[in-house]
């Protein structure tokens, strides 16, 4: 493909799922100068990757493939991640406030982007994916895990969500 | 109940990437990959510069082959760099799955670990050992006992074991939690 080809693929990509890889990078970073050179890597990740965009998947599980996979790299290329945990350990370790104790949506946001960064992959990645609310089969064919495990995986994530909002 | 989802699909965005920032990323990213190589090369001319030093100046059979081991050595571990580096190299943007693309680098990290002791350290091994046999048989330094330069000999070669034991140790302990973390994800697929 030329370099026209691949500038207008990415262009229309980065028209319609911008605003959804800004929101993962800052679900990823906190960091404000670090996020804005992981999404600057995002795009370009992306643009790059348009050279070989072939048509056998979904334009959008195509972009949510090289964001999710830009970011986690971006993730473990950080020094001193912490380790993070399922969703299956962050529920038994739960000790946070309820959501009487939100105060306002932008509470509500900061306390959900700290939850997301506390998980580890592909948990983080699959709460992110509900929260864009892309469906089941849509969320397995972009993280390929059985329909089985995103159901049993996105019913718990519906339920913390629930406790803690 | 704050609708969370509503929350999280209304948060502002204003960041914006232009075409042009791409297109100068992708033209330093050619120079980052030039440079690097260019630096990986330049480190190891100078190790071997260094060792070629040694195979010319030190006394002893033994020093000046231990020397011309570990030239061998560097040329073996930068073949075997180039080689591993293209092997993993991945697919353009990475479009794979999210647990095959993690999954995959899971088990580039714990294969690395795993094997760079037979890539990595173990061939330098033959060349220090000669380099540190030729020491203490055939070269000691000028005005210093024999016996004091034996202990001192003995204390080094101590000490690089003991480095490099700790850091085969710590390898083998990393892969290990690799391992458990592949495992995890295989019951997701």
């Amino acid at each position: 493909m030329d370099t026209a080809g691949q500038d207008d693929r990415y262009g229309r990509a980065a028209a319609e799922f911008g605003p959804a890889l800004e929101r993962l990078a800052r679900a990823v970073e906190a960091d404000p100068s670090e996020r804005r050179d992981l999404l600057q890597n995002i795009h370009f990740a992306l643009w790059r990757s348009m050279a070989a965009f072939d048509g056998r998947c979904s334009l959008r599980t195509w972009v949510y493939r090289v964001a999710h996979n830009t970011a986690a790299s971006h993730v473990a290329a950080r020094r001193r991640a912490p380790k993070g945990m399922s969703i299956e350990e962050l529920e038994l370790a739960d000790d946070q406030p309820g959501p009487e104790e939100i105060a306002g949506d932008n509470q509500a946001l900061e306390r959900l982007m700290a939850l997301i960064r506390g998980l580890k992959a592909p948990d983080s990645q699959l709460m992110l994916l509900y929260l864009e609310e892309l469906s089941a089969g849509e969320i397995g064919e972009i993280t390929n895990m059985s329909a089985g495990a995103v159901a049993t995986k996105i019913h718990r994530i519906k339920t913390f969500l629930a406790r803690r909002f | 109940m704050t609708n969370i989802i509503t929350v999280w699909k209304t948060q502002k965005t204003e960041e914006t990437v232009t075409l042009e920032n791409i297109h100068d990323q992708a033209a330093r990213f050619q120079r980052r990959i030039y440079w690097g190589n260019a630096l990986e090369y330049a480190v190891s001319v100078v190790c071997v510069g260094i060792f070629g030093l040694y195979v010319w100046v030190l006394p002893g059979w033994m020093t000046k082959l231990g020397s011309a081991l570990v030239i061998v050595a560097i040329f073996f571990i930068m073949w075997q760099l180039a080689r591993r580096g293209k092997a993993h190299a991945l697919p353009e943007g990475s479009a794979l799955g999210l647990v095959d693309f993690h999954r995959r680098e899971l088990v580039r990290r714990r294969d690395l670990l795993r094997s760079a002791w037979s890539w990595y350290i173990l061939p330098v091994m033959p060349g220090v050992v000669l380099m540190l046999l030729g020491r203490w048989y055939q070269f000691h330094v000028p005005g210093r006992p024999v016996n004091l330069d034996h202990l001192i000999i003995a204390l080094g070669a101590v000490i690089a074991l003991l480095i490099v034991g700790t850091v085969r140790l710590v390898q083998v302990l990393i892969a290990g939690q690799l391992q458990r973390s592949i495992d995890e994800l295989d019951k997701l697929g």
